[in-house]
């Protein structure tokens, strides 16, 4: 290539740059047309054209002597009228596509200055589509015919230009290379204002517009597989393929090259052939052809009966056929280089193969597609559509045929809707960049403009959930012919089971099921599941705290989809929306789940996730989705009057974590907002009093609806860093799950008020309002401030208080956990927390895992304000402030 | 030495005429020209001709050209050109 660049003379350069020059020129005023601009120019080329048509056709014949005139003519009108027809109404300026359901809008730039290479084989009608092309997107077309189809192309492009100029296109828009040479080709093709080389010709053309590293569209040579099944309307089919293989005396690259058909129905579509004006060849002619028509060095067919007549072929080669013959027909008894005539012929001869099955049919139309014609064209004639699937599932084409001829076929419009064309894209397997039928779009750079997308969100919740003390008074309502309640020994021991099943209606058949009070492990679950069976249970009750809940969801899932895989189920996600791992939809029975909790903190009655614990691998597996979410819940106050101080702290801490993450949760909308910060104003006002008078029933009541109501916040716009670093350090150390989250608690906030050093990349985040939202909720508990920052400080310091009332530790090292066994741990810690689902995607900051490790470490050492920083006096005030902002049911 | 400066209205309907004046100008002295484009809605080839034509004067002669109240479809047609770094803009 770059042997041939120097050897162009100054001369020259000057010459091929001046004809860039001006291309440029005329792109880029082009770039200023409109639509209609652009429509009235084309409509009235493609009428030159069609005027032209029987002129061109001619002047192609009379300087190629390839192919038959009428038939170049039919070509030009196609890529004259029917390429109108198809560009017509589609948009090329400005905006061409609108999807406004995604928010997108296709916008249409041109190219600019493109270098066409157009073949000896159709040289006037590829030069007439690509020039209505080029004007429909506003490009400019430097043309490189081939050298032994200068004038004709040369010819097209002059009337083509003509009528454009006459109808406002830029002066310079198409040029040609006069008297072109490789030497030329090269130079344009690496010319740095060329900006795409449309290549349509033989192998060597493409390859070289593939080498030059310029964008290109490159498409070229097939080798045409028919296959004619014994199903087929065989007069049909056999006119067709005459038709198309004589068609320009073949030299369309998609006619066909090998007609494969069923040794049923082979000696008839040969009679039929010869009757039509076929010859068809015995053993030594066809072997007469091979030797004589292809090159066995190659592997080619000579250039010299490419688009002659059948009987010109037949003479010169010696073989005595009728005067009128319109095709040779060759049998052939394989594919490959030993099989000659197994090749692509652009001529009217026409290999035939004799199949035995349909299955030895179609391995030989695959020969013959991996034997020079990957990606172009195959033709199946055929009435049996599975064969019509399977021919097209195994042959690898760009166009794919039924019961149509191939030439013509394929180039779109005529046999089919396909959009007509001159070029054929073969894929890959061509070694081309398309397989589609090079069309106007493919001379556009196609821009997208796409609008944010505001997800819908969601509010999901269990339709029942009835509340205060003796609300359990209502599963009378929920008629059973077998319960289930799963609890477990200590709740069992209290009465509460007891109570449960007085509430149930008489005619309930009632097992208890008590399972291990920690977090549900694999074996739990199947135990349970075979208890289900057992009863044929067709409501399960869960009685106890978020452990024994997540437990009865976990087993209703497996009882409804016994196909469900709880492995597959927990694995990780991004967005619930687009998960991977589906959840099951069709159930194999319905049960009812009614939640009753025993502790006010994990709100599981209501949410839609529960936990695992995979014991094998010392981890703990959340599986989320709202088909785990109970039917029911009951928050009857009475379940939790019994609840120790400790329990009652943790738990009451992990609600007010609910509200807290939830408030400013990536997720959080006007409807969660409404539950987190009613929840967080509840539980600031009767936490402590819950805590520190434990048979208040009033402040249980309001702690029991607390949890709930935050944990509505929390199923819809989740938690964040600090419940994924609580579930880490928690599991790593025994650590309960609240009081995990309460060490983590103000470190979190701080660090989530900050500017973060990376936004979480949502589309939900429209500002930076965390600050703010926090800077709510200390109004809303009256704590005052001036700015958002002494807001967020002040919110900080009453938690620190509230923690401190509820005696949490101030610190991990307090629990007992040396630093040595915590530094060793912090890495691991860091990995977890990260991969948690809980922060994903609707923390209000990105975590960096060293500030994962930053936040573990200022849990480790500590919240530092003095404890009984709040005297009793300013206490009661707060407490008034609370009311006057606080509306609890 | 002092700069003479000079303002042209280019004719949306005589355009290459008054490109064509501007580079006599330009020839004649060394004048700042500030060309005002704003009744010209395109450019056709030869008028982008001329103003790289100018351009390239301009360049010779280290003479700044203001183009006044270019759109952006002419904009555009002299970026793609690469004419837009030879001239200043003003609005």
């Amino acid at each position: 290539m770059a042997e041939n660049i120097a050897s162009l003379s100054d001369e020259r350069i000057a010459y091929l740059d001046g004809l860039v020059s001006q291309a440029r020129t005329a792109a880029a005023v082009f770039s200023q047309y409109t639509q209609e601009d652009v429509d009235r120019i084309v409509k009235r080329m493609a009428m030159a054209g069609m005027a032209q048509a029987q002129r061109l056709g001619r002047l192609a014949f009379e300087e190629t002597h390839l192919g038959v005139a009428e038939d170049k003519a039919i070509k030009n009108m196609v890529a004259t009228e029917f390429v109108y027809n198809y560009v017509r109404d589609k948009r090329t300026v400005g905006v061409i596509r609108e999807f406004p359901e995604h928010g997108v809008v296709e916008v249409a730039e041109p190219i600019g200055v493109i270098f066409s290479l157009t073949p000896i084989t159709n040289p006037t009608s590829t030069v007439l589509f690509k020039c209505i092309m080029a004007i429909k997107t506003r490009n400019a077309v430097i043309f490189g015919p081939h050298p032994m189809a200068a004038r004709c192309c040369h010819e097209s492009m002059r009337i083509m230009y003509e009528t454009a100029l006459k109808y406002g296109a830029p002066g310079g828009v198409f040029t040609c290379v006069e008297t072109p040479t490789l030497a030329d080709n090269a130079y344009l093709m690496h010319h740095k204002d060329v900006a795409l080389i449309d290549a349509t010709g033989g192998r060597g053309v493409v390859k070289a517009a593939y080498s030059s590293g310029k964008p290109a569209l490159g498409v070229g040579a097939g080798n045409t597989p028919v296959y004619l099944e014994k199903s087929a309307d065989l007069d049909m089919a056999v006119v067709d393929i005459i038709t198309s293989k004589t068609f320009d005396n073949g030299t369309i690259c998609a006619s066909e090259q090998t007609v494969v058909i069923d040794d049923e129905v082979y000696d008839r579509v040969l009679r039929k052939f010869a009757e039509l004006g076929a010859h068809v060849c015995n053993e030594k002619e066809a072997s007469l052809l091979g030797r004589m028509l292809v090159d066995p060095e190659k592997g080619m067919a000579r250039p010299m009966a490419t688009g002659q007549k059948a009987v010109d072929i037949a003479r010169v080669i010696g073989l005595a056929v009728e005067p009128d013959t319109k095709l040779l027909v060759a049998p052939i008894q394989g594919v490959g280089r030993d099989h000659p005539l197994s090749v692509e012929k652009l001529f009217p001869v026409l290999a035939v193969y004799r199949a035995k099955s349909a299955d030895e049919a179609l391995r030989v139309c695959v020969e013959v597609n991996h034997f020079g014609g990957l990606g172009h064209t195959g033709v199946v004639f055929s009435r049996n559509d599975d064969v019509i699937r399977k021919f097209g599932e195994l042959i690898n084409s760009g166009r794919i045929l039924v019961n149509s001829p191939g030439s013509i076929g394929a180039i779109g419009g005529v046999y089919n809707d396909m959009v007509p064309t001159f070029s054929f894209g073969c894929g890959t397997g061509g070694g081309n960049s398309t397989m589609d039928n090079v069309n106007v779009f493919h001379y556009l750079n196609v821009k997208r403009v796409a609008r944010r997308a505001q997800a819908p969100m969601w509010y999901r919740v269990p339709n029942q959930i009835y509340f205060n003390r003796n609300a359990v008074e209502h599963l009378r309502q929920f008629p059973s012919r077998s319960t289930i309640i799963v609890t477990n020994s200590a709740l069992e021991q209290f009465g509460h089971a007891e109570i449960v099943r007085r509430h149930l209606p008489e005619e309930t058949r009632v097992h208890v099921l008590s399972i291990p009070e920690a977090e549900p492990e694999a074996k739990v679950i199947l135990e349970g599941l075979e208890t289900l069976k057992l009863y044929k249970a067709d409501q399960i009750i869960a009685l106890g705290g978020g452990s024994v809940i997540d437990a009865a969801k976990i087993m209703k899932l497996k009882y409804e989809f016994p196909q469900a895989d709880l492995e597959e189920l927990g694995a990780p996600f991004l967005d619930i929306r687009k998960r991977i791992v589906q959840y099951p939809t069709e159930k194999a029975i319905q049960v009812r789940l009614i939640a009753i909790p025993t502790t006010s903190g994990t709100g599981s009655e209501v949410t839609p996730f529960a936990v695992l614990f995979d014991k094998e691998h010392g981890r703990k597996v959340t599986l989320a989705d709202y088909s785990l979410a109970p039917d029911v819940a009951i928050v009857d106050p009475q379940f939790v009057m019994s609840m120790p101080k400790g329990l009652t702290a943790d738990t009451g801490i992990d609600c007010l974590t609910h509200a807290l993450e939830a408030g400013v949760s990536v997720y959080a909308s006007p409807y969660t907002d409404a539950n987190a910060f009613q929840a967080l104003q509840m539980v600031f006002k009767y936490l402590p009093v819950a805590y520190e008078r434990p048979n208040d029933e009033e402040a249980r009541t309001m702690v029991h609806n607390a949890a709930c109501i935050a944990a509505l916040a929390f199923s819809n716009a989740s938690v964040g860093v600090n419940h994924a670093l609580a579930h880490a350090f928690g599991a790593r150390f025994g650590v309960a799950h609240g009081r995990a989250n309460a060490l983590m608690l103000p470190h979190v906030i701080r660090y989530n008020a900050a500017v973060p050093s990376k936004f979480m990349p949502s589309p939900h985040v429209r500002a930076f309002t965390v600050q703010k939202k926090y800077a709510m909720m200390a109004d809303l508990l009256g704590l005052g401030g001036e700015t958002a920052e002494e807001k967020v400080n002040n919110l900080v310091a009453a938690i620190e208080e509230l923690l401190d009332r509820l005696s949490i530790p101030r610190s991990i090292a307090e629990l007992g956990i040396s630093k040595e066994q915590f530094e060793r741990a912090v890495p691991e810690l860091v990995e977890l927390a990260f991969e948690d689902p809980s922060w994903r995607p609707t923390n209000p900051r990105m975590p960096l895992l060293n500030e994962l490790a930053g936040l573990l470490w200022s849990a480790y050492k500590g919240r530092d304000v003095p404890k009984a920083t709040v005297v009793p006096e300013q206490k009661a005030e707060k407490d008034g402030a609370y009311a006057s902002t606080v509306s609890v049911a | 030495m002092p700069v003479q400066s000079v303002l042209l209205e280019m004719d949306r309907a005589q355009l290459a005429a008054a490109l064509q004046r501007a580079t006599e100008m330009l020839n004649g002295g060394d004048s700042e020209a500030v060309l005002d484009f704003s009744a010209v809605e395109r450019v056709d080839p030869n008028e982008l001709k001329l103003i790289e034509k100018l351009a390239a004067l301009a360049g010779e002669k280290s003479v700044k050209i203001v183009l006044h109240g270019v759109n952006v479809g002419i904009y555009k047609a002299l970026k793609l050109a690469n004419l837009t770094g030879r001239f200043s803009f003003e609005n």
